[in-house]
Parts: C-alpha cells; sequence; structure tokens
C-alpha cells in the first residue's frame, strides 16, 4: 500500500513539474507530456504560471444582435457579468462564469491564431471549419442562443470585442463575429 | 507542530474553500443547466468516449443538471463534518466529488481548484499509508507541489518584461475579471507603487525555497507573507477561493521546513563525528 501511494504522488509530482517547462526547450518531452495530458480528464497535471508571462490585461466583452423576420437587425447587446464589489473577497460566486467566458474566449483566439498562422490555404480552410465544431465556439454559440431574444428574430450572431476595462481611453477592438445562425437549429442540436 | 495537527488544519481550511465554492456553483446553479454556460449537453462532447453510450449511462446520472447540485449539496455536509472531524471516506467524497466536477466543467477552473485536489490526496494519503516513511512522503508532496506553483509564477514573472516593467499588476487591475476602479486607479496615480507591487511579487514567490529551506524561523516570515499575498489578492482581485487552497498548504511547508533543519543538523552532527572517530 505505502508503495503504491509513495510511486502514485511521485509520479503526479514529476508530471506537474515537466508541465511547467515552457517555451522551445524539451520539444519531445513536450510531446510526450501534451499526449499524456489528453488522458487528464480530470485536470489534475497543474499549470501553475499564475498571470504570467503575459498577463490578460484585457476584458473579453461577449455581444450578440439578432436578426429580426424582415431583415433588420437589432443593436448589439453585451452579456454582463455580475460581481459584488465589496463582498467578492469572501463570497464571488460570478468568477467562475466570468472566467469561463474569458477561457472559452481565450481557446477561441487560439484556434483562430493558428488559422491565420497556417502556411498551407488547405490547411487554413481545414482549421478554420473546425473552429465551428469546436468546444469553445459551440459553447459560446449555444449559451448566446439560450439568452433572452426578440420574439420576432430567427438568427442570431455573438461578437467577442476586447476592452482595456476600467481605463476607457482606449478604444474596444472587435476580435471576432460568429457567422449568423438559426436559433432553434442549436437548440435543439444541443 | 505534529503531522496530525498540520493535517487537521489543512483539512480546516480546505473544507472551508470547498463549502464556499460548492455554495457558489449552487448560487449560479442555472448555469449548470440548458441555459448556462456550463450546459452538460454540450461539455459532455470534450472527450469522444464521455458520448460512448455506456459512459453516457454513468456521467448522465451523476453530470447532468439538476443531478449535479445533488453532488455540490453533498460535498458541503461532506465538508461541513469535516471542519468538526477528520475522516478518510468524507475526504475521498469530497476529493472524489472535485474530480467529478473537473471531469464536467473543463474550463472556468483555476488554480486553487487544482491546488485543493492536491492537498486533499496528500491528506488521503497521509490517512491511509501504513508506514511512516510513507505518510513523510505525502506531506513532501504537498510541500513540493506548493513550492512548485510559486517557483514557477515566480520565474514566469521574472523572465516576463511585462512583469519586470512594473505595469503588470497596474494593467491586469484595470479589467473588470479581476480588477477594480479604484485599484486600478490609485494604482495608475502611483507607478512606484504598481512597480512595488510587481517586484515584489516577483521577489516573494522566487524566494520561497530559500525561506523555506534556511530554518523554521525564515519559514515564517514567509509564511506571513504569504498570508498577506494571498488575503490581499482575495481583497483587490476577488479570487476568494486561492487563499483557503494555498493556506492550506503552509502547515505542510512549515513540518518540511522543521524536517530539512533537523536532517542538516543530524548531517552536520554526523560529519562532526565522522570527523572526530577519524582522528
Amino acid at each position: 500500500m505505502s508503495y503504491f501511494i509513495v510511486l502514485f504522488l511521485v509520479g503526479w509530482l514529476a508530471l506537474s513539474v515537466a508541465a511547467q517547462v515552457r517555451g522551445q526547450h524539451l520539444r519531445s518531452a513536450r510531446k510526450i507530456l501534451g499526449r499524456i495530458r489528453d488522458y487528464d480528464y480530470c485536470s489534475m497535471i497543474p499549470s501553475w504560471s499564475f498571470f504570467a508571462p503575459n498577463p490578460g490585461t484585457r476584458d473579453f466583452q461577449l455581444m450578440y444582435r439578432d436578426k429580426l423576420l424582415d431583415g433588420q437587425f437589432t443593436v448589439w447587446k453585451s452579456v454582463q457579468c455580475l460581481s459584488y464589489p465589496y463582498l467578492r473577497f469572501v463570497w464571488n460566486p460570478h468568477k467562475r462564469r466570468a472566467k469561463a467566458i474569458v477561457d472559452l474566449c481565450v481557446f477561441l483566439m487560439g484556434d483562430l491564431k493558428r488559422v491565420l498562422e497556417a502556411e498551407a490555404p488547405e490547411k487554413a480552410e481545414a482549421l478554420g471549419k473546425s473552429i465551428y465544431i469546436s468546444l469553445p465556439y459551440i459553447g459560446l454559440a449555444t449559451y448566446i442562443s439560450r439568452v433572452p431574444h426578440s420574439p420576432f428574430s430567427d438568427f442570431t450572431q455573438f461578437m467577442i470585442a476586447t476592452s482595456y476595462g476600467f481605463d476607457t481611453d482606449k478604444p474596444p477592438e472587435i476580435a471576432f463575429i460568429s457567422p449568423l445562425y438559426r436559433l432553434q437549429e442549436l437548440a435543439s442540436a444541443a | 507542530m505534529t503531522p496530525e495537527d498540520a493535517v487537521g488544519i489543512a483539512v480546516k481550511l480546505i473544507s472551508i474553500g470547498v463549502i464556499i465554492d460548492a455554495a457558489e456553483g449552487l448560487w449560479i446553479r442555472q448555469e449548470f443547466g440548458p441555459s448556462g454556460l456550463f450546459n452538460w449537453q454540450v461539455l459532455r462532447t470534450t472527450h469522444r468516449w464521455m458520448s460512448r453510450r455506456s459512459a453516457t449511462l454513468v456521467l448522465d446520472g451523476v453530470l447532468q443538471y439538476p443531478n449535479y447540485l445533488a453532488l455540490l449539496i453533498v460535498e458541503i455536509i461532506c465538508a461541513a463534518v469535516l471542519l468538526g472531524r477528520t475522516s478518510t471516506l468524507l475526504l475521498c467524497i469530497v476529493l472524489a466529488v472535485r474530480l467529478l466536477s473537473h471531469l464536467r466543467n473543463q474550463y472556468g477552473l483555476d488554480g486553487a481548484d487544482q491546488m485543493l485536489v492536491v492537498v486533499l490526496a496528500g491528506c488521503i494519503g497521509w490517512r491511509i499509508a501504513p508506514e511512516s516513511w510513507a505518510k513523510e512522503v505525502c506531506i513532501w508532496f504537498v510541500c513540493l507541489q506548493a513550492i512548485l506553483s510559486y517557483v514557477t509564477a515566480g520565474t514566469a514573472k521574472a523572465i516576463s518584461p511585462v512583469w519586470r516593467s512594473g505595469t503588470a499588476v497596474r494593467d491586469i487591475l484595470r479589467t473588470n475579471y479581476v480588477g477594480s476602479r479604484i485599484s486600478f486607479q490609485w494604482l495608475s496615480r502611483n507607478s512606484r507603487l504598481s512597480w512595488a507591487a510587481c517586484w515584489g511579487t516577483i521577489l516573494f514567490e522566487c524566494a520561497m525555497p530559500i525561506l523555506i529551506f534556511c530554518g523554521p524561523k525564515l519559514c515564517l516570515v514567509f509564511l506571513a507573507c504569504g498570508v498577506l499575498f494571498h488575503v490581499s489578492i482575495a481583497i483587490t482581485m476577488g479570487l476568494n477561493d486561492f487563499p483557503w487552497a494555498f493556506l492550506a498548504t503552509y502547515p505542510f511547508i512549515f513540518l518540511c521546513s522543521v524536517d530539512f533543519a533537523a536532517a542538516i543538523r543530524h548531517g552536520a552532527y554526523w560529519v562532526s563525528t565522522a570527523g572526530k572517530t577519524v582522528r
């Protein structure tokens, strides 16, 4: 029993150490680790580089608009994240929701970056199509399809804009606009 | 402090963290439903095996809304009991629920979630290990994971031009996600303070192993700074789960520091005795 516990914990620690290696070093080792991470379904191998080396210094604004039955579009509406500013050091339930939106946007941006950096046009096209069946896209599209919409709309689309939060001197930028998708179709598919 | 005390304190700290986290999950319960961000019908597509019929039967029963909320309630009850008395079975249940939550909610997790799992595993290992050397390994496992977390975060910041320039803390605090208007405006007016916050974080995180392995007194200095560090992060950034998860590793860190100092003394004594015998 003791040997089993020790082997398990030492193995876990060794994988945790290996997972912290960044950059271009030990490429083959990182490849093996990547394969192991594919089987880390419960996120047990940690990534400890909190807010470094490139901290998130922008907010992701998730917005959506509907296409009405007469072909007109509604104005862009923002998905709000609530917060209790004076209590959040002990009670911050909306933190997880905000983190989920940030994670989905970051993953989607990563996928888009790979499309833009693809050298061969065929590869870029294939990667571009795969975005629409990726977890971040489906997650955001499904979520947006369930927020309140105009009763006279049958299509919707979402936009990810980046802003500088409380620093209002800098203007927000558009990072991604999804194609229009039918509200009922996605709802029934999900 | 005995290892029993250390494990007892750690269990109480993680229990508080678990209760808050699970209660927050219940508070935003709609997000786990069909119209929420953590919609199980979407999340089950994360891994192909999760959509297989056999897996679906089991996972749907446990992780589908509203069944998942029952798991959170079980977690709260177990953690509340753990505040009064330490039980291996209850620790195992809490660990199992947390791992199932990680499996279900593949995004929205943070370092505190992972550290809670590390501490829970260390505590369970310590309680079920029959031999003392294996118990010792469990304590060192939690301590080394904590050291790894601080040193990795410290070095990643030390090599980052944004952190070295002293603007990172100010820029992080300008976001709605983890920032606050007051902190951002304050740091914008006092660039030296922002610089000090960046370099203070880098030095604190990188100096951790030195402080721990230079004796229990310096270790206590580190632990006091760590409490201030995590509490200030919770206040300014709203990351309220980090103090519970990371402070739960501190009893283990202190024990390892005492052990290490004793081993050094023992080694020095052995060397000096061996030297006298040879002479």
